[in-house]
């Protein structure tokens, strides 16, 4: 199983803290930042990472911006209030699914331990 | 990174359009997406990664994410007038809906005639005219360069924006029609009712408050968006 399955479920989590730290980004360089930071393990699709941008938009968490690059005009995506305090929230369930999913694979595993 | 050449641009563009798309938020992010990853690889490695490109942008994906937009931003536009409307009955504001809604009783009492109250009630409604040219205007203007860049698309590209806009200006629009014209087929006096100050008044407030807050969603859209 490919591991574009497995982020399917956390995508919009990846977006919302990419931008979190980063001010504002265009939609190519949140698939050059995943790849870059996971050392190219992680690659988002353009299928999947474009539709999630325009319903976070929807839902009020992104805000965008237009600005002209080169003779074309890029559109940026920044967080807005209300999708700042999704990231945490978002963060916090995560993780909580990932300690659980751990606590599955490995019953051994308690939180804390390396 | 490196820039491309025309001819490069130009190629890049031709495989955009093969995918017939017309609204021009969608063209353009696609665009810039193929801009910056081509930008990042050599002239040999041009029209292989193109073509990696048209593979992950097919038409059907295309024309699916065209389609999801112009439903999320039909549900943006209605949540965000809808957020307006409620923030004028909040205490920061009621004074600026006071304020409309004396101007409008003011008005009201002040109408005699027939012709007087016929105003009343189109004025609104004369505002939303006005938006509606206002907004072509502006989105001809924001659009034109696009348009330019993509001469021979095959379809009219627009702004995902303009149509949902153009819908609810077009709305109280065709419900004056409907409210005039209806009566018309039951009674012989069929304007009796909308002539009635205290209806005129009611209907007016509401066309008013309509128009005011579609124009400030207008206003907030128009910052990020292409109208």
């Amino acid at each position: 199983m490919s591991n574009n399955n497995l982020i399917k479920g956390s995508l919009q989590t990846i977006i919302l803290k990419l931008l979190e730290e980063n001010d504002r980004m265009y939609g190519y360089e949140i698939t050059q930042r995943v790849k870059e930071l996971t050392e190219g393990e992680i690659k988002i699709t353009e299928g999947a990472l474009y539709p999630a941008l325009h319903k976070l938009e929807a839902e009020g968490m992104l805000t965008t911006e237009i600005q002209q690059v080169d003779n074309r005009v890029r559109k940026y995506y920044s967080l807005t209030k209300d999708g700042q305090k999704e990231v945490s929230a978002k963060m916090s369930e995560l993780q909580s699914f990932v300690g659980n999913l751990q606590r599955i694979l490995d019953p051994e595993w308690k939180p804390g331990l390396a | 990174m490196r820039q491309l050449t025309d001819i490069e641009l130009q190629e890049i563009r031709n495989s955009i359009k093969k995918k017939v798309l017309y609204s021009a938020e969608i063209i353009m992010e696609i665009y810039d997406h193929y801009v910056s990853h081509l930008q990042n690889y050599p002239e040999d490695q041009f029209t292989e990664q193109l073509m990696e490109l048209d593979q992950k942008f097919t038409y059907s994906y295309c024309h699916s994410m065209q389609s999801k937009l112009n439903k999320n931003i039909n549900m943006d536009i209605g949540k965000t007038q809808w957020m307006v409307i409620k923030k004028y009955f909040c205490t920061s504001r009621w004074v600026f809906l006071v304020g409309i809604l004396a101007v409008v009783f003011f008005v009201a009492t002040q109408a005699r005639s027939e012709r007087e109250v016929k105003f009343l009630l189109f004025s609104p409604l004369a505002l939303l005219l006005l938006m509606h040219l206002a907004l072509g205007y502006q989105w001809m203007k924001r659009i034109f360069p696009i348009k330019k860049t993509f001469k021979g698309n095959g379809v009219t590209i627009k702004s995902s924006f303009m149509t949902p806009l153009s819908m609810r200006l077009h709305m109280p629009l065709t419900l004056a029609n409907m409210m005039i014209y209806f009566p018309k087929i039951f009674f012989d006096d069929y304007g009796f009712l909308l002539l009635m100050p205290a209806a005129a008044v009611s209907i007016t407030i509401l066309f008013t408050l309509y128009a005011i807050s579609l124009m400030e969603v207008w206003k907030i859209k128009s910052k990020t968006a292409l109208i």
